[in-house]
């Protein structure tokens, strides 16, 4: 019972988390340039701290390796082929929920990450 | 990939239809690679999902915009599936039951147009999330609460279209529906209710209009493309208290059951909940080769252990108090009235006021955490429900519960099921978990899907809601007067929609055009 408390209170910090990140959502303008803000905003319902995508990357490549914003070893050309054809349990995303431009930026940014990133 | 145009068309004329709608939409909006075919399979389908591949996809931004693409469908014989967001999980997502229809992705379409925080509603694009609506309301500290159901990536009216549900007193969200405006299967743009009027001051505040009312007619039909919703949304109540209820035994359904329809048909608990089994914890938490990497479905010495190792029970539900605090207060005394003599022990209660963190209430909060039991099985996972309706009598609930986990374990499946209550209604929600590269398992869980249409109509229950696969049995089971009721859907879609370019094959309605297209 310990255990699905404190899991409750990480999901409510994944919550606020998403909020923030997708402040102003509506009426929807167009999206702030830069990848990190268009990942928070198209990747953050599963890919923040104690989100369903994380937990599922946790289980499969642990703790370390778990939340993407952290990784060091993804490059732009996989990060685009996971997206557009999906991975395990994760659904491929269309070119209107995350259009080609969008999708170029948010690649860069996560492969982008050095290993100080790792470290924050 | 390999797929195939409209049934009818050649592929010279179906690429004449696509340049038409590039020239209402623009080339970027008419998604017609291989890849874009993939992103609009069922990511959850029960195997490949190909059955069911669209040709394309065509993504407008505005209702103007659909109204042409319609009247073009029209001309080229081009039937298309519109779809919100596309997150309707475990139900095909955004893919069509008939394959080489165009999927009309309506989620650019996604402006909050009008909350009133006085009256207490939205107007809304079908484009717009769940998160969407709910970070609008706190940025701009509007005094209202959502409903928001399970998986909350999709679209707010995507699923009140599907009948979805939330777990506050406004959760059945297809009730909460007041005026709609809808594109016809012609391209003439309509407005629902009171929005018929001209002019109307109260599209929004009226739910029938004059005259029938066309507004249910829309819900999980194919009578027409919905471009903007009226919403009701729930007034934010001065206090909520909630607590998590876990019953050891599988037979305490009996009694429980008993229990809550009377709290729910006489409004002591107003809202919907799920009375799940112990498997919706475990498959966030856990997954299954943690506990067992046996045959066959999940052993009951397996699930104790589970049960222990979590200190949940058999079955677990959540009930909340909504209102002023006088209310709450002499709700609590009811809630412990019925409840605790049974359980033993008192209940106990977070309480919220208005002014505490939102996150001690009972209002709903998006959360996709719960898609994480697809991963239960590992691999490509994926879920898919069998619900049928029943009435929320003890008797039988626990005559369906013993029923349906033995067809589980005949097909070698674990029993993951709710009894999700509604106001004098069941949802038996027997959800199947699977990893779709497993042949063998996805065959099982078709098998044991067909199984539970056939048991579900020999005791009287037919389905609320289902997958694009099933849609044909399913309309089938509804066969009173030798299925009067499907002739009559029909014939009203043979009527306007004489070239059947929306959605066939949605719910069992098949036009003319396309009858036998597909099973």
């Amino acid at each position: 019972m310990k255990r699905m408390m404190a899991m409750g209170a990480v999901l409510l910090v994944a919550g606020a988390g998403l909020a923030i990140a997708t402040a102003g959502a509506a009426p929807v303008k167009p999206q702030p340039a830069a990848g990190a803000a268009l990942f928070q905003a198209r990747c953050g319902y599963c890919h923040l701290a104690g989100g369903t995508g994380t937990m599922m990357l946790e289980r499969r490549l642990g703790k370390d390796d778990a939340l993407l914003v952290k990784r060091t070893d993804l490059n732009a050309a996989y990060v685009k082929m996971v997206v557009r054809n999906g991975l395990n349990s994760m659904p491929a995303l269309t070119r209107v929920e995350v259009p080609d431009d969008q999708l170029d930026r948010i690649a860069a940014y996560l492969a982008s990450k050095k290993p100080a990133d790792k470290a924050q | 990939m390999t797929f195939a145009p409209p049934p009818g068309l050649s592929a010279a004329q179906f690429d004449r239809g696509l340049k038409a709608f590039v020239s209402v939409v623009g080339p970027k909006r008419v998604l017609a690679t291989d890849e874009d075919r993939h992103t609009y399979l069922d990511p959850y389908a029960l195997g490949d999902g190909l059955a069911h591949q669209p040709a394309a996809a065509v993504a407008p931004a505005s209702a103007e915009e659909v109204q042409a693409i319609v009247r073009l469908a029209n001309e080229h014989r081009i039937p298309l599936w519109p779809t919100a967001r596309g997150k309707n999980l475990g139900y095909g997502g955004a893919a069509p039951v008939m394959p080489g229809t165009v999927v009309l992705d309506l989620g650019r379409m996604n402006r909050i147009l009008e909350v009133d925080p006085h009256f207490g509603y939205c107007l809304i694009e079908p484009g717009v999330g769940f998160y969407d609506l709910y970070n609008y309301l706190r940025d701009n500290k509007i005094p209202l609460w959502m409903s928001v159901p399970g998986n909350a990536w999709g679209s707010v009216m995507g699923n009140a279209l599907e009948r979805g549900l939330g777990y506050t007193p406004y959760g059945d969200n297809a009730s909460k529906i007041c005026g709609m405006e809808v594109v016809l299967p012609t391209g003439e743009k309509m407005r629902t209710g009171m929005g018929a009027m001209a002019g109307s001051k109260a599209w929004q505040s009226y739910q029938h209009g004059f005259g029938p009312s066309w507004d249910q007619f829309l819900v999980q039909s194919n009578f027409g493309v919905v471009t903007k919703m009226g919403l009701w949304l729930m007034p934010e109540p001065e206090m909520t208290m909630r607590t998590k209820i876990e019953l050891p035994k599988a037979d305490d359904i009996g009694w429980a059951i008993d229990e809550l329809a009377m709290l729910r048909l006489h409004n002591v608990v107003e809202h919907n909940f799920v009375f799940g089994n112990y498997l919706h914890d475990a498959a966030v938490f856990s997954q299954r080769d943690e506990w067992y990497q046996g045959p066959g479905a999940i052993p009951d010495a397996v699930a104790e252990k589970i049960m222990a190792h979590y200190g949940i029970g058999w079955w677990s539900f959540n009930l909340s108090l909504f209102g002023q605090e006088e209310v709450v207060k002499a709700k609590e005394k009811l809630l412990r009235r019925a409840m605790e003599p049974h359980l033993g022990k008192p209940l106990e209660f977070e309480t919220w006021q208005r002014g505490d963190p939102i996150e001690k209430s009972s209002a709903g909060r998006p959360s996709v955490v719960a898609l994480q039991i697809v991963n239960w099985r590992g691999g490509r996972g994926g879920h898919i429900g069998f619900s049928p309706v029943m009435p929320p009598d003890g008797k039988l609930a626990t005559k369906q519960f013993r029923a349906m986990k033995a067809r589980f374990e005949e097909y070698g499946l674990d029993y993951y099921t709710s009894f999700t209550m509604g106001a004098r209604h069941i949802n038996n929600v027997n959800l199947i978990l699977y990893n779709r590269d497993d042949a063998d398992m996805v065959s099982r869980a078709k098998g044991l899907f067909t199984t539970m249409i056939a048991d579900a109509k020999a005791a009287g229950y037919g389905e609320y809601r289902t997958h694009i696969d099933f849609m044909n049995p399913v309309a089938a089971s509804f066969d009173y007067e030798g299925g009067v009721m499907n002739r009559l859907n029909e014939t009203v879609k043979n009527a306007i929609d004489p070239n059947g370019v929306i959605a066939p094959g949605k719910n069992g309605i098949w036009p003319r055009a396309y009858k036998g297209a597909s099973a």
